[in-house]
């Protein structure tokens, strides 16, 4: 099956599971979890269930298109169903199946995997889920974001796309994969990947990068100000993606990385708390009642 | 009678939390039971990472009513002067609800007492177990709990099903939002409807059935004997690592024993870093040929049969993936020579507020050269320098930045790699181990000492920013590191006051004075409590004995140890009584003087039996020093023993607490020099043997 193929066999299945289908975002994210329709939509009371194909960028795992496995950008397929449903492995493997895995003829197997991203003050409970050994999707109770306990939590469901096409197409290389009507992987993105592992590990102009994170942090820290929590959210995933680079050029120190981390993590917090009392204005007034 | 079954369904949970969660289960329902007077026949206990089963027989359907003696007040306060009920007899049979008939009198040791007897109806089973499931879950702990459902319940996992039968019964129970159900689940992939239970008969037969096999030791049976056959075809043998087992038999229902290879070229990494890649990794075991050399085969252990080869052809790809990987950073951070990294270290913290991994590893390089010199060794120093030098430089290597579990072994091998002696690879590979007490020996000279420097290290620097630790929590492993220390020090035999290389750690640190000393004595106060810790649970030394030799304030470990084992050996032969008691006079005389420790002067000798002691005393010093100097503690406490006569007519015959100060002091003095030298050994004075 190709990689398009599973990206439109998912989405079918979760629509028909009553979620909304929207597109990834527009600017680089980590990770599926970073997305606005997740990190936002998981926070406070109301009900949510989205599908999302997201490609998802991680500067130090290029391998100059030389790596048969890793990438700096891969595609996640992520689902976010809140509240929990009682039957979410089930739904789950019913997914697989969809897909065409013949669930009783492999080792599909939950293993203990706590997910956690300190910048965004969020964590969750859950697994990775191997498939004859390979990790094919990220299952996670969320606990915790932006800083906050949540009620209801949400279960979220990460596909790694790539993962899912060498299963089900036999591959061991990536870049032999098939993307659709016959194109490969290869040529779609190897050169994209060989350029960016260059400027990830040798090109990117590290002043520059560094002077990109404190303007957006401080863009960001001005927008929170503003109470503007969108755009602001915007400029803080730049700020982690810029971060993301100068880690992978080696130029961030451990010292460093915490103070940047923190700074991260208390804008997130701080996007949250606005999110939060603007769709629920309530929260802030019982907050403070309980303070006081 | 009446048999009980309970099935706890959950998600999976971690593996390592499923015996843990197991015994909680067990002990809880004992608990439960014997506090309501419910006795059973048998009780079994199964775990998978999916499902906790208790099975109990041999059930009562109801306790016994049964009755209690309540003592109260004694027979002499109880009734006033005219025979009438006092206060404290009125107010023992009101909180009772009895009335004075009810009373009557027993005997006791302590004399005659006021009693009523209590009767208890004896409760229905089931009603017990009814109220005590709910009790029970909410009482497991776990490691890390999660919420998933309105009840907002903490629990390990979300529960699937709680089954509760009692003589095919449904105990009708609810908690976190399940109710108990007769249902539980069958295989999680092979199994497709709930199973319905009545017994638990139909119980073990439906799993079965739905490829459940629930009992750990047949699981454990079938992957030992399904991996040593698949060796056998490989024309080797396998010894299943025990923590590996253990991940293998709580992780699978129905566990299949699969075998795959890679391709040869592997080969050529470095085998810690294929097996650190297989077993933490991938979870697969790997092999070993005859010689044992490592193969390019490896085996693990599926949830499904696997007919069609799609388990292991997977698991192939997948590791070989892996190692694809491990060649990638094996070879990149090669480009680089390891010994150059050291700089690079400056910018990797060590721990907030206590400088980065450049400061440890100065302060490791000074820190050998004194455990070199401390410990006689002083022809490792130059190497052991080098090695403290380098010992952290693989952190900053790729390799390690994504194996963290190999630091230390990567540094050794890179090390090895650029040509490094072996004596100074090596204890960089091993100066993380051991990691706790109970690991296996450490061999390693170097490696020991350089290891030993790390952790005192680590535990000066932890303690001096005030981080505590207790029996439940020692998130920095300063307890284990103190742990690792004393094996490391027995271990090797290394004789030596580890007090005085604290000391220098402490300094190390760069602290003022008086807060160095505070540090010092928090740290040595730590190694005494460890120490007797280890001592009693770990090396099974009697109490006492450990308590005669650790008053000692240095930190002798080794001889301490010594001392403990020539006295657990003298104990219960006839030479330890009279030691005991020889020694509680003496201690008892010098005691009982509180003036400062004078010299024996003989011109002053009065009596006799003064210049008989003194001068024996000084025929054998020379002996006694030998013997301490041998570690020959025995020896030293039968010298004494030797006086004991001498001493005896001393005791007798002088007057040690004599009028004349400086007689009595001269005296004195003689009793405290034959004190000193049996603390040289232990206190006996401690040590408790009956006669």
């Amino acid at each position: 099956m190709s990689v398009q193929d599973i990206i439109l066999k998912l989405q079918e299945f979760w629509s028909l599971n009553g979620c909304i289908i929207t597109s990834g975002y527009d600017v680089e994210v980590g990770a599926g979890t970073m997305t606005p329709d997740t990190f936002f939509r998981v926070l406070g009371p109301r009900p949510w269930k989205v599908a999302y194909w997201q490609p998802s960028r991680r500067p130090d795992d290029g391998r100059y298109g030389d790596n048969p496995n890793r990438v700096q950008k891969h595609n996640q397929f992520q689902v976010i169903l809140k509240p929990i449903p009682t039957d979410g492995q089930s739904l789950y493997l019913n997914s697989l199946y969809h897909l065409g895995v013949d669930i009783r003829n492999h080792d599909i197997k939950f293993d203990e995997d706590n997910w956690a991203s300190p910048s965004l003050g969020a964590w969750g409970v859950g697994w990775q889920v191997m498939c004859d050994g390979l990790e094919i999707t990220q299952f996670t109770y969320f606990q915790q974001a932006g800083g906050k306990e949540l009620n209801p939590n949400s279960l979220e469901i990460t596909y790694g796309v790539e993962r899912l096409a060498s299963f089900l197409d036999g591959k061991s290389n990536i870049y032999d994969l098939e993307w659709g009507n016959k194109a490969t992987y290869n040529d779609l993105r190897h050169e994209e990947e060989r350029q960016f592992s260059i400027y990830n590990f040798e090109a990117a102009h590290i002043p520059m990068l560094r002077d990109a994170f404190r303007m957006y942090r401080e863009e960001s820290a001005r927008l929170v100000d503003d109470g503007l929590y969108l755009p602001a959210y915007d400029y803080l995933l730049k700020c982690s993606h810029v971060f993301n680079i100068l880690d992978a050029r080696k130029a961030i120190s451990v010292a460093e990385r915490t103070t940047l981390m923190a700074e991260m993590r208390d804008l997130a917090g701080a996007i949250a708390d606005l999110y939060v009392k603007r769709i629920h204005p309530q929260a802030e007034v019982e907050e403070d009642n309980q303070n006081g | 009678m009446a048999d009980f079954l309970f099935e706890l369904g959950v998600e999976e949970v971690p593996v390592s939390e499923a015996p843990r969660i197991r015994d909680q289960l067990k002990d809880a329902f004992q608990t439960a039971l014997e506090e309501e007077h419910l006795p059973m026949n048998a009780m079994e206990v199964a775990a998978t990472n999916r499902r906790f089963m208790i099975y109990i027989t041999g059930l009562p359907k109801q306790a016994q009513d049964r009755s209690e003696l309540l003592t109260g007040p004694s027979k002499r306060i109880a009734y006033d002067d005219s025979g009438r009920p006092a206060v404290p007899l009125l107010k023992f049979l009101e909180a009772n609800g009895t009335a004075l008939d009810d009373a009557r009198e027993v005997e006791t040791p302590k004399g005659i007492y006021m009693a009523v007897e209590r009767r208890f109806k004896g409760q229905k089973t089931h009603r017990v177990l009814e109220k005590a499931i709910p009790r029970i879950l909410s009482g497991l702990t776990f490691r890390k709990a999660m919420v998933w459902n309105d009840s907002r319940i903490p629990f390990i996992r979300p529960i699937r099903n709680i089954l509760a039968i009692l003589d095919g019964e449904l105990i009708a129970v609810e908690f976190a939002g399940i109710r108990s159900s007769l249902e539980v689940d069958g295989h999680p992939l092979l199994a497709e409807e709930k199973l319905e239970i009545n017994s638990y008969r139909d119980y073990i037969e439906k799993l079965h059935k739905c490829f459940v096999i629930p009992g750990e030791a047949e699981r454990e049976k079938i992957i030992l004997q399904d991996a040593i056959s698949l060796a056998n075809d490989l024309e080797t043998t396998v010894e299943l690592d025990p923590e590996m087992l253990q991940y293998y038999v709580f992780n699978n229902e129905y566990p299949v024993v699969f075998s795959g290879e890679f391709d040869r070229r592997y080969l050529t990494l470095p085998q810690e870093i294929i097996a650190e890649f297989m077993r933490n990794e991938k979870k697969l075991h790997p092999l070993h040929d005859g010689a044992g050399r490592m193969m390019n085969h490896f085996i693990g252990v599926s949830n499904v049969p696997d007919e069609h080869r799609n388990v292991a052809g997977g698991n192939e790809k997948v590791i070989q993936a892996t190692f694809e990987d491990a060649v990638f950073f094996w070879e990149t951070d090669r480009t680089e020579d390891i010994s150059g990294l050291t700089e690079n270290l400056s910018t990797v913290v060590f721990h907030k507020g206590l400088g980065s991994f450049l400061d440890k590893s100065k302060r490791l390089q000074a820190l050998v050269v004194e455990a070199c010199r401390l410990t006689g060794n002083e022809t490792l120093t130059k190497d052991l320098e080098q090695a403290a030098e380098l010992c952290k430089n693989d952190l900053v290597t790729r390799m390690v930045g994504e194996f963290p579990a190999l630091q230390g072994i990567m540094g050794g091998l890179y090390l090895r790699e650029t040509g490094k002696p072996e004596s100074i690879w090596r204890p960089v590979y091993v100066h993380y181990e051991p990691r706790g007490f109970t690991q296996k020996p450490v061999s390693h000279l170097g490696g020991g000492l350089l290891s030993i420097c790390d952790k005192i290290d680590n535990i000066c620097a932890f303690l001096s920013l005030g981080i505590r630790t207790s029996s439940s929590s020692d998130p920095y492993g300063i307890r284990r590191d103190a742990n690792a220390v004393i094996k490391v020090i027995l271990d090797l035999g290394l004789d030596f006051d580890l007090a005085e290389l604290i000391h220098q750690a402490c300094a190390l640190l760069g602290k003022d004075k008086g807060k160095q000393d505070a540090l010092q004595r928090k740290v040595t106060d730590l190694f005494h409590i460890r120490l007797d810790n280890i001592m009693r649970d770990m090396l099974g030394i009697r109490h006492d004995i450990v308590e005669a030799v650790i008053s000692d304030a240095a930190l002798h470990i080794y001889r301490l140890h010594l001392k403990t084992l020539e006295i657990s050996e003298m104990t219960g032969t006839p030479s330890i009584l009279p030691l005991i008691i020889l020694h509680k006079r003496l201690k008892n005389i010098s005691r009982s003087d509180d003036s400062e420790m004078g010299e024996v002067n003989p011109e002053r000798f009065q009596d006799s039996e003064e210049t008989i002691l003194y001068d024996i005393l000084k025929q054998s010093e020379p002996t006694i020093h030998r013997h301490l100097e041998l570690r020959e503690y025995r020896a030293v406490a039968a010298e004494i023993l030797q006086m004991k006569p001498v001493i005896d007519e001393f005791f007798d015959n002088v007057l040690v607490m004599a009028k004349e100060e400086d007689l009595r002091r001269n005296r004195i003095a003689i009793v405290r020099k034959i004190d000193q030298i049996l603390m040289q050994v232990a206190d006996f004075t401690r040590i408790v043997e009956s006669e």
